[in-house]
């Protein structure tokens, strides 16, 4: 029957050069079943008239690209356009991050400005590699519509939503001079909670303990001072270890800065 | 050729009742009127692969995902089912339950994925809230949060200033870096000694579990490497605790959030 049916459309539908059917009319699918008025099969769309499947609408397929490059950036898209439409959504997962104000082209059309809140150039990481961010063209710039989440200094984690810790120890201070290099760094000495918190959440972390390190607030004792991070026994590397010394010696810290 | 196209239906409908017509090339509509390049009729669609209708792409009910059950791992359901996770992929939808810890889904059976922030970080229950609308995309093997982080309290949490919230009731009886792992984990943190007083001072009828144990706090304490608790028997009550593993070291937790 299916065969009978090619057969017929075969004769009546003009196919040119075999490569495509031509209807030359509306297409009415009129089936008394849900079941029976479906177009399926539909592989992604490669021209800006073709169908789209349920499948491409929900994967954005069409307005999802790599952003390549650090501050000038390119992306393709497929298919690709050929102008600028004000409304254009595109999906855009960045491969660098960038350093200070943006600019996107896309399938070679001229570069233009990407903003953040609504107008303003964006900051240094804003943008981040492997995450993505969706922007709208708006007739003259592209306007980042997603969400951009405080960042942190450079060299530094963000282990909470609040504040982010320095990847690496600063060379030894004493405890005061260590909570003044801080303040000058416009951050602050860790907690012990932030210091614990990162310690146990950031995979790693412990690699870059090798001694006692200052720590904030809890557990000080009659003039002696807080640090974290270290099993004096064993000794090892240890999230929940700490104790007290004289905040005269000379410690290892991590500045803390919020978010 | 419309008359043909008629009958070619007519004779179809006939030959091929309860069948589908199959095409092994493209189908281009080649009319000139605007009008005539159409296909109409398009029912809900059955599959992936299935042309969506105007009333779909509207409606954005490719994207759109139900919350079919899940505890640890909210499981998620979309009308017609996906086959793949694929990049780009956007999916729109709302809790229906608070979740503790870090946010997970199974999107229509494909497997738990994880959801993260756009800074990276894990989302955890306080950015996905009960209610409220939740836009994620896909990314190689997890999803990220594309909409802007809820600036209230998650639930459970009783609001005490713009600034911050205090949970309502106090759980677990741990150490201090349990306490402090399990309010981070729910996107808080242990409240400070002045956070807690107020809230407890001013706010104390909103809350459960109130001086029925020491309650753990992120605060000084003049003491051999020890952490505070407070709030035994009153809101000002304090004392110093070893900050070790062991049962005789433990108290309970209370987190607080920071709004934003």
């Amino acid at each position: 029957m299916r065969k009978g049916a090619l057969g017929l459309l075969s004769c009546l539908l003009a196919m040119t050069a075999g490569a495509q059917w031509d209807v030359p009319a509306k297409v009415q699918l009129n089936g008394s079943a849900p079941n029976d008025r479906q177009v399926t099969g539909l592989s992604a769309p490669d021209a800006p008239d073709a169908g789209v499947a349920v499948a491409s609408a929900r994967t954005l397929s069409t307005n999802y690209a790599l952003a390549q490059g650090q501050d000038v950036l390119t992306a393709s898209l497929t298919p690709s356009i050929t102008a600028y439409f004000p409304g254009l959504l595109i999906t855009l997962v960045p491969t660098q991050a960038n350093h200070g104000a943006v600019s996107l082209s896309v399938d070679g059309l001229s570069a233009l400005a990407v903003h953040k809140f609504v107008s303003l150039p964006l900051d240094s990481a804003d943008l981040r590699p492997g995450i993505p961010v969706t922007v709208v063209f708006d007739g003259s710039a592209f306007q980042i519509t997603s969400q951009l989440e405080p960042g942190c200094p450079a060299g530094t984690i963000a282990f909470t939503r609040d504040a982010c810790i320095e990847a690496a120890t600063r060379d030894s201070l004493t405890f005061y001079n260590a909570n003044l290099a801080c303040v000058a760094a416009n951050g602050r000495l860790c907690t012990m909670n932030e210091w614990t918190r990162a310690c146990l959440q950031v995979p790693g972390f412990t690699n870059s303990v090798a001694a006692f390190e200052w720590a904030d607030d809890a557990a000080n004792f009659s003039g002696n001072a807080k640090v974290m991070g270290y099993d004096g026994v064993s000794p090892l590397p240890n999230c929940r270890s700490g104790g007290h010394t004289d905040p005269f010696g000379l410690r290892p810290y991590r500045c803390c800065f919020d978010r | 050729m419309n008359r043909f196209l008629s009958t070619l239906c007519a004779v179809m409908s006939c030959l091929c009742a309860a069948a589908q017509v199959h095409l092994d090339k493209p189908l281009n509509l080649t009319a000139a009127q605007d009008s005539l390049r159409r296909i109409e009729g398009l029912a809900s669609p059955l599959d992936a692969t299935s042309l969506i209708t105007l009333d779909n792409a509207q409606q954005a009910a490719s994207n759109w995902y139900t919350v079919t059950g899940g505890t640890t791992v909210t499981q998620l359901a979309g009308s017609p089912p996906a086959l793949a996770y694929t990049n780009g992929m956007l999916i729109r939808w709302i809790p229906l339950a608070a979740k503790s810890g870090n946010v997970k889904v199974n999107v229509d059976g494909l497997g738990t994925r994880a959801v993260y922030r756009t800074d990276g970080l894990p989302a955890t229950e306080g950015q996905v809230a009960v209610a409220k609308a939740v836009e994620m995309i896909y990314v190689d093997t997890a999803f990220f949060i594309m909409g802007r982080s809820i600036t209230d309290c998650p639930s459970g949490f009783v609001r005490i200033s713009d600034e911050f919230c205090i949970q309502q009731n106090d759980t677990l009886s741990v150490s201090i870096f349990t306490a402090i792992s399990h309010c981070y984990a729910r996107g808080a943190r242990l409240c400070t000694w002045d956070e807690y007083t107020m809230a407890c001072t001013a706010y104390g009828a909103q809350l459960s579990g109130l001086f029925d144990d020491w309650e753990w706090v992120d605060d000084t304490s003049d003491h051999t490497h020890t952490a505070d608790q407070v709030a035994r028997y009153s809101c000002n009550g304090n004392r110093a605790v070893n900050a070790v593993e062991a049962t005789a070291s433990f108290g309970v937790v209370r987190c607080c959030y920071r709004i934003r």
